[in-house]
């Protein structure tokens, strides 16, 4: 059982569940994750839909909420949490540090300062076009 | 199955049954108090949904408990408890916080591991199916206070639960806490959803110290005293 992804999992995947309202009825989707508008994403910030050859890149994109976790409970000899979590991990970070998650809406996943730059909020980063 | 074993499984299972009936209470009384407040209603949804999973749980425990029984009879559920979680006088969000960590991110993510590592040994097919189906499940729960916790931390604080956090811990493992030294080696009786107690103890220490107590930490939590709480 590698321990450091289920954390990863539960703690990283809970906490953002809260922030991006999907939790385990939808989470991220392939379409989502190919550029349509995230929940609580401003119009102006909302990136543009790629075309067709990207979509066909992220259709396997899972979330940490739903296909991504049956991966992870899914019969297999040598299951445990590790191998199939950081397949998620690698198909969810599309444009972003290798091995780290990847959720964003820019509205929900950022810590907001008074006078200063907006920052990621810890154990996430921005992604497909997205910046706080 | 009358052998002895059989007596421990049925035991067993009929204690998880009531565990899981104790848990749908709980849960919904959860979503109650979410839908009360001034939160992501997500939050209320995933609370609901976890009470409706836990009373199937307790089903497919009860269907376990018959076959471990048979021929005999199977034992009557296990009364429920009255069961009370954290100080009564807390206000209702504060309620709902402990709730959220004590079921969710202390209970849940310990019996994630420990239901990854039953059902990584379970043999007989139906143990094993009962097994998945929960833990496929339990994630959602942990996730639940994981999500509770960080929504609440993202705006204010949540470190007043750090002192509490021992009692979440014996509560989850029932007051044991310390592997059982000595005495007869318990049964294997791991293909049927049932850890020996040390085994148990190895990987509630090892999810307690890589995954609930950063976890906490990571909110705001202060963990030193529940740390401590765990022997070494």
């Amino acid at each position: 059982m590698d321990l450091k992804r289920l954390f990863h999992v539960l703690v990283v995947g809970g906490s953002v569940a809260a922030g991006c309202e999907r939790s385990r009825m939808g989470g991220l989707t392939a379409a989502d994750a190919a550029g349509a508008q995230d929940v609580g994403m401003p119009e102006s910030a909302a990136p543009e839909v790629p075309g067709a050859a990207e979509d066909a890149a992220t259709s396997d994109v899972m979330s940490m909420d739903g296909a991504a976790m049956d991966l992870i409970l899914m019969d297999a000899a040598a299951m445990d949490v590790g191998a199939t979590a950081d397949a998620a991990v690698a198909t969810d970070a599309s444009d972003g540090p290798t091995g780290n998650p990847c959720f964003c809406s820019p509205t929900r996943c950022c810590d907001l300062h008074e006078g200063a730059p907006a920052t990621v909020q810890a154990g996430v980063h921005c992604c497909w076009g997205t910046k706080c | 199955m009358l052998s002895e074993d059989g007596r421990l499984l049925t035991a067993v299972w009929l204690v998880r049954e009531r565990t899981e009936r104790e848990a749908r209470e709980l849960f919904a009384g959860l979503a109650a108090d979410l839908g009360a407040l001034d939160v992501d209603p997500v939050l209320g949804q995933m609370a609901r949904q976890a009470a409706a999973d836990e009373g199937r749980h307790a089903r497919r425990c009860r269907a376990l408990v018959a076959r471990f029984a048979a021929p005999a009879a199977p034992p009557a559920p296990l009364p429920p408890r009255r069961l009370q979680l954290g100080p009564p006088e807390l206000p209702i969000a504060r309620r709902a916080l402990y709730a959220s960590v004590a079921l969710s991110c202390v209970t849940e993510t310990l019996a994630t591991a420990l239901l990854l590592e039953l059902r990584r040994r379970a043999t007989d097919a139906t143990v094993r199916a009962t097994l998945h189906e929960v833990l496929r499940d339990e994630v959602d729960h942990a996730r639940l206070g994981w999500a509770h916790l960080a929504a609440v931390a993202r705006t204010g604080t949540a470190a007043w639960l750090a002192p509490h956090v021992p009692a979440m811990l014996r509560a989850a493992l029932g007051g044991q806490i310390a592997p059982v030294d000595g005495g007869a080696p318990d049964p294997d009786l791991s293909g049927y959803g049932l850890l020996p107690h040390a085994e148990v103890f190895r990987v509630v220490r090892a999810v307690a110290a890589e995954v609930l107590f950063p976890g906490l930490e990571r909110f705001g939590i202060d963990t030193a005293e529940a740390r401590a709480s765990l022997p070494s």
